[in-house]
């Protein structure tokens, strides 16, 4: 006991008398002008390496940088594991005088809102999340996706490849979002094949859902047992463990958020059918394009299919795969964008959806 | 007695070993991803102390661990381990959260009680459940309070993102996503800030410091664990039975019942751990809601050696450290990963040194007594040597 | 037969530990073909001398020699392999193992990585043959008798060549037909040449084997003396350093009313039958004591007794009050006072200090209480009454219990148990581990209980005691009072035999 006591003494004493020299250090405010524009980005929990959605994230911030080079500076921050200093990081970058922070997630909504009351020099990016009320004229952007609509074209591609009538879904935690791209997927499969037997499961009930690869596996080979020759994944770092179980059983993944054909094994590739593309990146680049080129506005800024903010994706690797099916994808979504189809969002309008289309 | 001015000596030495290993190692972590040690130590002190918000951020996380280190270090004293104050706290905020909301136009005076009750009456409820395991049946309450911690989980969910998911949140359709919460805790059940009280003594903290009357409430209720365990006969009951449940028995000490009760009031003080957030900062319960205070209790409670008063000074030390990992991060653009090795390391060294602090002095209060039994034993009778052998 | 020249001759051996002095100038000589004896009271730095005789650890000054040259002893493979070897108190032998295996276990003698059983069964079947060890080397350790065991002990040493062999206590664990049995095992040793050196506080036992004897006293050598030249009074008093009476002093019993009635008492474990029907009462005014091997149910009698464990059947009446199976505090309140046999298992709280074990137990009465709170000033002033009365010797109430000698820590327990004015008294193993001061403490204060019209059990492995204190004595025989003498009755020999299962004709109880 009574080392702590001292312990704590001491520090906070050696933190007194090295103060003064410390301050040198301090960071100072960062000036306007000739100086790079500065902007950070706090990471959702998982952080960079999840191959989906940070990451996206991540690279909308290097093709910035990689574009106007000594024109930014670029700072990114990963929170700790139990995800209770995202507030507190975003708020040092503020602080700091950072120009632009984008918080990447919609657990990020009440801190931006604060923060950037606090802080009404700064510019927020808020990717998902939603704070009521903004103009243009506010100092936050709120970058919204339609991820019902790209997953219903996955959803689509996969009734239309499937041999067995069967397919699955694999999410990360069972949250509105995460239902969003379960409706869509459905809603996209049902009207291609009402008769289609889908599978559904998620995979845990805390953040951890989106970097558990090994449960992530286990559910994947499991609903193939049952039949599935093809899943879709909305699970972020925990969709690894899909591809793998893909590969072992000689069936087909859907990829999400990313182009995940890309970016898995060579081994894995021919086992992507496609991947449903949330282009974060873009986001994330448009906005800092706008904040350096002057053009920044506030409000809400949505990402659907017409604006090429979500889709499904055809590369090298999986044209020949898609040949057969793309034209009718395209027309499904040119119903969607003109809208005669309203995808589903939520459950309930998915029962809806699949009860009209019995008619 | 001059060995009095001999053990603060030792006290110091010790002290400063560990913090200069800890330095050492630290550096040595920080010269591998190519930073200047110095440079970076200085800058953590400086931002920790250095600032006026820190002091406060400090503060402000260490209070559920002062809950936390409390709650499993009570259930330590009875030789239990509560691996389970994690579950015992989310179900304890989720109770108090629900009454947080659902009750409206009650006083403050009566709602913010009510709540804290209805945390307490949470983690309570959740160590109630392993506690008759173990006593009924024997089952190993850290096998069955791992499991418990799932299930709370589990149970959080279900209440956050389906039963009470806060349906007020107006979107526009089909765009973005909706904060999985539950609705907002009513302003009457909302636990004051401490901005107005260090106002009083002229200290300005800012805005965005949390910090809240359950800082306080977590130091009164250090005290009244001390007293609990060193004052009253139930302390001392837990005293003994966690040291030595059969000479406990054997003098009618009913170890079942101490167990028992000793849990739940550690599963009631968990029920605690997650309200500074709760009702101080965030203001309502949602999917995110900060994990892992419950483990980190362990880790405090290990390094207070279960000391009440100690917990306090070690969870002071976690919010330090926390709050230097931000700045680190922050600031010097140290990769989390290296933030939370270096936290491992100077949290390491201390419980080592203190260890080796507690043997020390235990070896030297053993050798006085034999000194004074020897001298006592005057009369050529003497056994104060027995246990040489 | 007893040579002269000497074995085993150590100058100036010192050797401390932090605080304590353990063994300080130190000169000893053992002779070859001798058994001699160490005595000394515990603590008095015996066992620290065998331990550096046979390399457990290494001394701070001084030599030791082996056939008259010097020799370092880093490790006890050394000193095994110059031919000392040390048998000790606790066995270390692996149940599941022969008593071959045992015996060649670290000291394999293997073809290419083979063992050759049978090479090493007609080795230890010949050791057994010329020392007249009665063992069957191919069965299993975990069906031998403790004097068995102990043979196996004696045994691994000899099969590594030991010329000289150590024995640490060798007849605490043994019932008294086994230390005669012991002993013709190591006249032989002595006979065939091998040198024993023999640990021992039991100074009848000294004097019955040894040739010379060597005591010690608080880290020093008092003497060596031959036996022909000694007698127990006087080695006694070389321990102890002042003379020591043997006998306990007690005047006639005066026995009342029956205290403590046991009926047909049942206790079983894990479908196993340990109590078998006990019948046995205790009057208030004398001490009935408890004879028998360990493990007979003697812990789980007295167990029963004291509401630990819950019989099968049967009844247990205080003062005619029915307690069976009752909670140890209701039954503590009848007025039990309770020594259990492993003070530090069962009796005392060992990190707690010396105040608070005096009160545990005690501690919700009103006496020691400040409205919620205890009193903690009435608490200390009641324990240094008990430090006064009870000669407990500490600096301070305060002191963690742990750092007290083991017959301090006794004396707080009689403090604690004897002070709350009981009516019937159980001692179980009270004098066990404890040196012969406290032990002479420990007698006193029970006779002192029986004369104050106290109801007395004791229950001991210690014949001589249950001999010397017991008004009547009961022999428990697996789960039974078998048989029921008064001390003048009988003798060692006649009680170890009933020990052993033998029952007094036509005394069936």
């Amino acid at each position: 006991m009574l080392a702590l006591v001292l312990v704590l003494s001491l520090t906070l004493l050696a933190g007194c008398g090295s103060k003064d020299d410390a301050k040198q250090d301090a960071p100072a405010p960062a000036p306007t002008g000739e100086e790079p524009l500065k902007i950070g980005l706090v990471f959702d929990v998982g952080g960079r390496g999840d191959l989906s959605f940070n990451d996206m994230a991540y690279a909308g911030l290097e093709r910035a940088k990689l574009e106007y080079g000594d024109k930014i500076e670029i700072e990114y921050l990963e929170p700790a594991g139990s995800g209770d200093n995202r507030e507190e990081l975003m708020r040092l970058l503020a602080q700091q005088g950072y120009d632009l922070i984008f918080g990447v997630g919609f657990m990020f909504t009440e801190h931006i809102d604060k923060l950037s009351k606090e802080f009404p020099d700064v510019k927020f990016g808020l990717i998902d999340g939603y704070i009521p009320d903004l103009t243009a004229d506010s100092n936050v952007v709120s970058l919204l996706f339609t991820e019902h609509e790209g997953s219903f074209l996955v959803g689509a591609a996969a009734a239309l490849k499937s041999e067995n009538n069967s397919i699955g879904f694999i999410g990360g935690m069972q949250i509105p979002l995460i239902q969003k791209f379960e409706a869509g997927y459905m809603a996209g499969a049902y009207y291609v094949n009402p008769d289609i037997k889908i599978q559904s499961d998620y995979i845990g009930t805390t953040g951890d859902a989106f970097r558990d690869p090994v449960k992530g596996r286990e559910l994947a080979l499991s609903q193939y047992q049952r039949g599935a020759d093809i899943i879709y994944h909305a699970a972020g770092a925990s969709g690894t463990g899909l591809f793998e179980a893909a590969v072992q059983t000689g069936n087909l993944a859907i990829g999400v958020d990313a182009d995940q054909s890309l970016t898995v094994s060579e081994a894995q590739r021919s086992h992507v059918l496609t991947s449903m593309m949330k282009r974060v990146d873009v986001a994330v680049y448009n906005t800092i394009v706008d904040l350096v080129e002057g053009n920044f506005e506030g409000g809400y800024h949505m990402f659907g299919l017409a604006e090429e903010g979500v889709g499904y994706a055809v590369n090298d690797f999986n044209r020949e795969m898609m040949a057969d099916i793309v034209d009718e994808l395209e027309v499904i979504k040119g119903k969607i964008i003109d809208g005669e189809i309203v995808v589903p969002v939520d459950m309930e309008d998915l029962a809806e959806f699949k009860a009209s289309l019995g008619n | 007695m001059n060995y009095k001015y001999k053990d603060w000596l030792m006290q110091i030495a010790f002290t400063f070993g560990a913090i200069l290993f800890a330095m050492f190692i630290g550096s040595l972590v920080i010269m591998f991803i190519g930073k200047n040690p110095i440079t970076v130590y200085q800058s953590m002190l400086q931002f920790t102390f250095g600032r006026s918000d820190s002091i406060g951020a400090i503060l402000f996380k260490s209070t559920p661990l002062i809950f936390a280190g409390l709650a499993v270090a009570l259930s330590f004293r009875v030789g239990l381990f509560n691996i389970g104050a994690e579950g015992q706290y989310f179900i304890g905020a989720l109770a108090a959260s629900i009454v947080g909301f659902s009750l409206q136009g009650l006083p403050w005076f009566i709602h913010l009680p009510l709540v804290i009750l209805a945390g307490m009456a949470g983690g309570m409820l959740w160590a109630l459940i392993p506690a008759l395991l173990k006593v009924k049946r024997g089952a190993h309450e850290v096998i069955t309070t791992i499991m418990m911690n799932y299930i709370a989980y589990s149970v959080v969910h279900y209440f956050v993102a389906d039963l009470f998911l806060d349906k007020a949140q107006n979107l526009p359709k089909g765009y973005g996503s909706p904060m999985v919460r539950m609705p907002k805790i009513l302003e009457s059940a909302r636990m004051p800030t401490m901005h107005d009280f260090v106002g009083i003594f002229g200290v300005e903290m800012p805005r965005y410091i949390y910090l809240n009357w359950f800082f306080v409430i977590g130091i009164l209720l250090a005290i009244a664990v001390y007293i609990l365990i060193w004052k009253t006969p139930f302390g001392m009951e837990i005293r003994a039975v966690g040291q030595n449940p059969h000479a406990s028995e054997t003098v009618g000490i009913q170890s079942k019942k101490v167990y028992l009760k000793t849990f739940l009031i550690s599963g009631a003080i968990a029920g605690l751990i997650g309200l500074s957030d709760l009702l101080g900062y965030i203001g309502y319960m949602d999917t995110d809601f900060p994990r892992g205070y419950g483990f980190t209790g362990i880790a405090v409670a290990l390094l207070a050696n279960n000391n009440a008063l100690g917990v306090v000074l070690a969870a002071l030390l976690f919010g330090f450290l926390r709050r230097g990992a931000e700045g680190l991060q922050a600031i010097e653009q140290i990769p989390m990963d290296v933030v939370v090795i270096l936290e491992g390391v100077i949290i390491l060294s201390i419980v080592v040194a203190s260890q080796l602090m507690r043997r020390y002095f235990k070896t030297q209060e053993k050798k006085r007594e034999k000194e004074s039994q020897k001298t006592s034993a005057s009369d050529g009778d003497k056994e104060g040597l027995e246990n040489v052998e | 037969m007893v040579s002269r020249d000497l074995v085993i001759e150590t100058k100036g051996l010192r050797k401390s530990f932090p605080g304590v002095l353990a063994n300080d100038q130190i000169d000893i000589d053992i002779r070859r073909g001798e058994v001699h004896a160490i005595v000394g009271e515990n603590g008095a730095g015996k066992s620290t001398l065998m331990k550096m005789l046979c390399g457990l650890y290494q001394p701070d000054a001084g030599e030791i020699f082996l056939n008259g040259e010097k020799i370092e002893l880093s490790d006890p493979g050394k000193a095994i392999k110059l031919g000392i070897g040390m048998v000790h108190q606790h066995f270390m032998l692996i149940p599941r193992f022969s008593v071959t295996e045992n015996i060649i276990l670290g000291a394999e003698n293997s073809n290419r990585g083979v063992l050759n059983f049978k090479k090493a069964h007609a080795e230890v079947e010949e050791l057994c043959k010329r020392y007249e060890f009665d063992l069957n080397p191919k069965e299993l350790v975990a069906d031998l008798s403790v004097g068995e065991q102990q043979r196996v002990e004696i045994l691994k040493v000899l099969y590594r060549g030991a010329e000289v062999i150590i024995m640490d206590e060798p007849t605490a664990v043994l019932v008294p037909q086994e230390v005669d049995e012991l002993f013709k095992n190591l006249k032989l040793l002595v006979e065939a040449g091998k040198t024993v050196i023999f640990i021992s506080h039991k100074l009848d036992e000294v004097l019955e084997i040894s040739d010379r004897i060597t005591v010690l006293r608080r880290g020093q050598k008092i003497g060596t003396v031959n036996k022909e030249d000694t007698n127990k009074k006087h080695l006694a008093e070389m321990m102890v350093g002042r003379p020591v009476l043997f006998t306990v002093e007690k005047g006639e019993a005066d026995v009342e009313g029956t205290v403590l009635e046991i009926n047909d008492l049942h206790y079983s474990e894990n479908g196993q039958a340990i109590l078998n029907g006990v019948n046995f009462e205790v009057k208030a005014g004398e001490i009935y004591g408890i004879a028998g091997v360990e493990g007979n149910g003697q812990t789980e009698l007295v167990e029963t007794i004291v509401g630990l464990r819950k019989p099968a059947s049967g009844s247990v009446k205080l003062l005619g009050k029915d307690i069976t199976g009752k909670e140890v505090v209701d039954i503590r309140k009848e007025g039990i006072g309770f020594v259990p046999e492993d003070r530090h298992k069962r009796g005392l709280v060992l990190p707690m200090t010396v105040a608070e074990n005096s009160i545990l137990g005690k501690h919700n009465s009103k006496d020691l209480k400040k409205s919620l709170l205890l009193d903690y000033k009435k608490i200390e002033a009641l324990t240094k009454q008990y430090i006064t009365d009870y000669d407990i010797r500490v600096s301070s109430p305060q002191v963690e219990i742990g750092n007290l000698s083991g017959g301090n820590q006794q004396k707080v327990i009689l403090a604690r148990e004897f002070s709350g004015e009981p009516n019937l008294i159980i001692a179980a193993q009270p004098t066990r581990g404890l040196d012969v001061g406290a032990i002479e403490f420990v007698r006193k204060e029970l006779v002192k209980a029986r004369d104050a019209g106290k109801a007395v059990l004791l229950i001991s492995a210690d014949l001589e005691e249950v001999m010397a204190m017991s008004d009547r004595i009961g022999v428990i025989y697996n789960g039974r009072i078998t048989s029921e003498f008064l001390p003048e009755e009988v003798d060692h020999q006649q009680l170890g035999h009933y020990m052993l299962g033998s029952e007094k004709e036509g005394a069936a109880k």
